[in-house]
């Protein structure tokens, strides 16, 4: 199961989706952080602590694409978050 | 409801420089020649110091990771008011500190770099005005 990071905020301005670095962000303190609308997506899905299969079904219900590569590229979006700081791993 | 088309998640870092410096009185255009010189792998420091930079990490804060490390092998001027972090470079690849693991971690002028340094005893490292 995983859940955002407290040390980030999402902000969406001018239609663009951007995390914005507060308290201990460490290598990305300095950082401004854009998001393309599936990671916008990924993002809000993991602000609650959901698990990699949930917020699976969920974009399958919303976006059409091959399964395996939906799949594939949330597995990859988590994997980076979480190395980055921006997601936690948490227990269920 | 239509579904919308999968695209490939995306994300664009850019990291920018504070503009905002402040220097210790005294400590003014002080250096240390920070010698990158520790074996290369995976860097990792501790953002939220123990109390003292000595390489090793007796605090409750977690590691980051700042990437592949290589060392320079260059001598830098390290002011002496920039942050020095415990770190370790993570040979055997458990993404732990462990016994001969530890380095000193400088981030650059622009607090957004890697250098590592094995000699501990920050009071050993030579100093200069730069």
């Amino acid at each position: 199961m995983y859940r955002t990071s407290d040390n980030f905020l999402l902000r969406e301005i001018g239609g663009e989706s951007i995390l914005v670095p507060v308290g201990d962000a460490g290598v990305l303190s300095n950082s401004m952080i854009s998001m393309n609308e599936t990671s916008s997506f990924l993002w809000k899905q993991f602000q609650t602590p959901h698990t990699l299969q949930e917020v699976t079904a969920e974009a399958m219900k919303i976006y059409s694409g091959p399964a395996d590569v939906i799949e594939r590229e949330i597995v990859e979006f988590t994997e980076a978050y979480v190395k980055a700081g921006l997601l936690k791993e948490e227990s269920e | 409801m239509m579904k919308k088309e999968w695209v490939r998640p995306l994300t664009i870092v850019d990291q920018f420089v504070p503009n905002e410096y402040v220097a210790a009185c005294g400590d003014k255009n002080k250096v240390y020649k920070f010698t990158c010189d520790a074996d290369g792998g995976w860097l990792y420091y501790f953002p939220n110091s123990d109390g003292t930079i000595d390489g090793e990490y007796t605090g409750s804060g977690s590691a980051k990771l700042i990437g592949s490390y290589h060392p320079c092998g260059k001598t830098h001027e390290a002011s002496v008011t920039d942050d020095f972090y415990d770190g370790f470079v993570d040979y055997n690849w458990n993404g732990s500190m462990d016994s001969g693991e530890g380095v000193i971690v400088w981030r650059g002028p622009k607090n957004n770099n890697g250098h590592a340094t094995q000699n501990l005893n920050m009071n050993e490292w030579e100093t200069a005005k730069s």
